[in-house]
């Protein structure tokens, strides 16, 4: 990942999300939070070429962190007198084509489905730095090996395929005797 | 099919969508009779799963220290200008100060109420909490902790020696060698700092043209100061209520 290029994406963003989240709700604990979750869902899966449309980012960081809130609030049901259906239709200016309405739905519903698995956690701690590094730049950010070669010191692309096959292996490994 | 040693680099193919048609069908065939082959897919699939769930927390933790790190000056500041003089009077200046401050709340609510006055009052107070500020301890460059290092210890010399030599300055940098010039009271290059384009498009801009405003008052330019007070009255600026007191 290029960390100069998430910070800008993040500075512009919350200067965009922020007004729109102080409309939902003047706890500030709460808008970073979604904000936070929000955006960095969204990173994610722009790295992973899981955003469809291409000139909605900002707006679309919104609904996922307004999404998020609602389906916080759904779940404590600490709101007072405010019907979240009201608050919904309050989004006029939003729009968004269906396409990311349905990313939405799959990321609510991903992030829903994730449970923690321990034993993979577990073995992924056992990792060495540079394992996990690689695994995250090639499932993730799909780094292409010419540019693990340079970015992480290996001597050739060979080297970058053999070792993310080894870090894999270990990953597995330790998984199996962890769940054995 | 190959042993279960060799499969991960076919799965992972598998799952990064880039087996031929051909060879995607001969591989799903092969799933469908092959139990174990189908537990190792779904432990690759838990994997990414867990990496993907992994990363977004870690990038959501840094996302929270950046957004600390934007909010926590202002509670900070708040916190000690209201209270240190009641607690940290220790020396002549501290006490003259807390005089001239007591001076002007009483001259505030017991004679004829001026607005020049108040708006002093707190113009001095928030210009000092704007120099108070100080950068995040997030972990960077070195010369990021050098000149975030010399800022909180306020040798503003220094860190306008450092950052005027950065070539590829950030945001957070063009920012705080505007404040650096502004503690030096070197007015014009603090505006320049704040008035830049990087920084009008970041998270820094309600607080570079609350910085603006302060200076255009210290510099007694009050036509300026009022017209930028104003706009930042009307935004929803979190400075727009200490505008509004400003204008008053």
């Amino acid at each position: 990942m290029n960390p100069t290029e998430f910070r800008a994406f993040y500075n512009d963003c919350w200067k965009y999300c922020k007004p729109r989240l102080r409309n939902l709700t003047t706890n500030q604990a709460d808008i970073e939070d979604v904000f936070a979750e929000a955006i960095s869902r969204f990173w994610v899966n722009a790295q992973q070429g899981k955003i469809a449309h291409a000139d909605n980012h900002f707006a679309l960081v919104y609904v996922m962190a307004k999404n998020l809130w609602l389906g916080e609030l759904r779940k404590e049901k600490h709101f007072i007198g405010v019907s979240i259906d009201a608050r919904i239709g309050e989004d006029f200016e939003l729009q968004l084509p269906a396409d990311e309405q349905d990313f939405l739905s799959k990321m609510i519903q991903e992030r829903d489905d994730y449970q923690q698995e321990i034993s993979i956690k577990t073995a992924w701690e056992k990792l060495d730095t540079k394992c996990q590094d690689l695994l995250n730049a090639t499932i993730i950010y799909k780094e292409r090996q010419d540019e693990l070669l340079e970015r992480m010191n290996f001597k050739n692309t060979d080297t970058v395929k053999a070792t993310k096959y080894r870090c894999m292996q270990y990953l597995k490994k330790f998984y199996y005797e962890l769940a054995a | 099919m190959k042993n279960k040693e060799d499969n991960t680099d076919l799965i992972e193919a598998y799952l990064n969508d880039e087996l031929a048609e051909n060879e995607r069908n001969d591989f799903e065939n092969h799933l469908k009779l092959d139990a174990d082959l189908a537990a190792e897919v779904a432990l690759h699939k838990q994997i990414r799963a867990f990496v993907k769930e992994n990363e977004v927390q870690n990038l959501k933790s840094q996302v929270k220290d950046w957004l600390k790190d934007d909010a926590h000056v202002f509670v900070a500041t708040e916190m000690k200008v209201i209270k240190k003089p009641f607690f940290s009077m220790n020396n002549i200046a501290r006490i003259a100060a807390a005089v001239a401050i007591v001076s002007g709340i009483g001259w505030f609510y017991f004679s004829n109420k001026t607005p020049e006055m108040t708006a002093e009052v707190a113009q001095n107070q928030y210009f000092t909490e704007l120099l108070a500020q100080n950068p995040g301890t997030l972990q960077g460059t070195d010369d990021r902790s050098t000149w975030t290092q010399a800022f909180r210890e306020k040798q503003f010399d220094k860190v306008i020696e450092i950052l005027e030599k950065g070539i590829d300055k950030t945001t957070e940098e063009v920012y705080y060698l505007g404040l650096a010039y502004s503690a030096k009271g070197n007015y014009p290059k603090a505006i320049e700092q704040f008035s830049t384009k990087i920084v009008h498009d970041s998270v820094y801009a309600e607080k570079a043209n609350w910085a603006i405003a302060l200076i255009y008052l210290k510099q007694n330019n009050k036509t300026e100061a009022k017209v930028l007070l104003e706009k930042i009255a009307k935004s929803d600026s979190e400075f727009s209520e200490k505008a509004k007191e400003l204008l008053k």
